[in-house]
């Protein structure tokens, strides 16, 4: 059979598998009702503006030790304030949380019928250690990222639905609605928008998480979106430096949005952000020096590349003097002085030169490569499925 | 029978949303089945595109080709399920029943080809469909995914490959 019959035996089986599609299914009038809903969310969102400036202002009052009166009739009695701090970041959206709380899913839309949290309890530490059991009495940040294939329906049903064991927060968590819901035994769940992210804060202690959302702003330490096609310029710009002037490294993650408009082409959107120190910095330009080139881990293996991480160097007065890019895919490893997502000179990645960035939410937010022996999984969340 | 998104496309720039998705959602999902290889997800990516097509329809439909426009969003709304699920692996395509009665050998041969189909990563996959049922050639498939021309053709020439190879064995078998 020549390659003119094959492809009309493509053609023809195609067709015949097409006849047997129902067509008669209501699409567009799903597709309007959904509409609907989606308008009626952006109202909701001129009055969440509203209430973050409330917030705001009550959490001046808050830093004060003034008593709230807005909280005055919520159940639950006020722990100690926390008294160190993280701050995450989600798109272009950043938000002080507790510095020992983990790290967990939150609600993710799942196709258009269903919304999936996958899961919505801590599953690693605040150092970003795996832990070995999830452990649901850990307060944690969740995100819509699947940290395992084993996932909840939400809203929550059956022995998940009842009042949490431990606060969160959830970044990014499009599918829950705009404002507050009694999860019962004092127990509430705030939810915001801010800079166009949802943000949702679930505690039994209102001072708590009125501290948590008043924190809540737009995000400053990496870009907020990166333009995956760009292949060039797609960062600021810098004046390259001598690496034994870095003082500290600011790691940035990235995972790709489909662009709904056909001339914009894909953004990657920011899923996480952290500072590592000098040490950690140091180690990573020592397990560079020894890097070997990048290799293909799954030649024979379509993909599409969907994640990278950007680790930006800087001297010690916070100047970049160096911009590498990690490249996350079959293709894994590192592009030196990179300035898009799109190059391809790669240094391999290699467990060491992971382990000094791959901390804190790095193991819960960034799949890894692909391909390989599965070197760096306690580095990063690994196939999913 | 509207055979293919790109047949009988009516004129959009005057045209009403809810005329425009009436006139073309059977053949949306009969592209968005071929894409996703079930009917139920064919449904979900097919309503995403036409939510979003809705909200903008006063752009999209001053695009050069609003349906290409559809469509690229019908596969974006399929991959982008997957890549957000962490998935990396194509979703198994569901056994469907054929009612036609046509010779065996040519329904032997379509169910070669779906099953070819159903195995291919899922832009691959896209890259068949627009190039043998909506019959669009390589530059129109590039502009419309994203990625290059030789990737298209690359994709086409293996998904052939494995077509033949699927007769092939087939052929062994029965002999």
């Amino acid at each position: 059979m020549d390659e003119r019959e094959l492809e009309q035996l493509m053609r023809e089986g195609l067709q015949r598998r097409a006849e047997d599609v129902d067509t008669s299914v209501p699409v567009v009038d799903r597709a309007r009702a959904a509409r609907r809903r989606r308008r009626g969310g952006r109202a909701a969102i001129v009055l969440a503006a509203a209430s973050v400036i409330a917030v705001a202002a009550t959490g001046v009052v808050l830093a004060g030790n003034e008593p709230n009166e807005g909280s005055s009739d919520r159940v639950g009695e006020p722990g100690p304030m926390p008294t160190e701090w993280r701050t995450e970041y989600w798109h272009d959206m950043k938000v002080d949380v507790p510095a020992d709380w983990g790290y967990g899913g939150a609600p993710m839309d799942f196709g258009v019928r269903d919304t999936v949290a996958c899961y919505a309890t801590a599953m690693v530490s605040a150092e970003g250690k795996r832990l070995k059991r999830h452990d649901p009495s850990l307060p944690y940040v969740g995100r819509p990222i699947a940290l395992t294939d084993v996932c909840q329906k939400y809203p929550f049903i059956g022995p998940d639905a009842g009042p949490p064991e431990a606060p969160y927060v959830w970044l990014g968590a499009a599918a829950v609605g705009l404002g507050t819901e009694n999860l019962g035994d004092g127990w509430e769940q705030e939810t915001i928008e801010v800079n166009g992210s949802r943000l949702t804060v679930a505690t039994d202690d209102p001072a708590l998480r009125e501290r948590i959302l008043a924190s809540a702003e737009g995000g400053e330490t990496c870009m907020s979106d990166v333009d995956t096609q760009a292949e060039s310029d797609a960062f600021p710009r810098y004046v390259r430096g001598n690496p034994d002037d870095v003082a500290s490294m600011t790691v940035c993650a990235y995972q790709a949005e489909e662009g709904e408009d056909v001339t914009s082409g894909q953004t990657a959107e920011l899923t996480y952000a952290t500072t590592v120190d000098k040490v950690a910095a140091r180690e990573y330009l020592e397990a560079m020096a020894l890097g070997e080139p990048g290799r293909d881990l799954c030649p024979t293996a379509n993909y599409d590349q969907f994640e990278w991480v950007v680790l930006d160097l800087n001297d010690a007065d916070g100047r970049t003097i160096r911009r590498d890019v990690v490249h996350l895919a079959c293709v894994a490893g590192i592009d030196v002085h990179g300035s898009s997502l799109t190059s391809s000179n790669l240094v391999r990645l290699t467990p060491d030169i992971a382990r000094p960035w791959a901390v804190g939410g790095i193991p819960a937010v960034v799949y890894g490569p692909t391909g390989g022996k599965g070197a760096m999984l306690e580095s990063f969340i690994g196939p999913q499925g | 029978m509207d055979v293919g998104v790109t047949e009988s496309r009516p004129d959009a720039t005057g045209l009403s949303f809810d005329d425009w998705a009436e006139a073309r959602v059977a053949a949306l999902l009969r592209f968005g089945y071929l894409v996703t290889g079930s009917q139920h997800a064919a449904e979900d990516a097919v309503q995403s595109a036409l939510t979003r097509a809705c909200e903008k329809w006063s752009r999209v439909r001053q695009a050069d080709d609003p349906d290409a426009y559809v469509r690229r969003m019908v596969v974006n709304a399929h991959v982008s399920g997957w890549r957000k699920s962490g998935r990396r692996e194509s979703p198994v395509a569901e056994v469907r029943e054929t009612s036609h009665a046509d010779p065996v050998d040519r329904v032997v041969e379509a169910d070669a080809v779906w099953r070819v189909c159903t195995g291919l990563p899922a832009q691959q996959r896209a890259v068949v469909v627009l190039r043998f049922y909506e019959d669009l050639d390589y530059d129109e498939i590039a502009a419309l995914l994203g990625i290059s021309p030789v990737s298209a053709r690359t994709y086409v020439h293996r998904a052939l490959t494995s077509l033949r190879a699927e007769l092939t064995t087939q052929e062994d078998g029965d002999g």
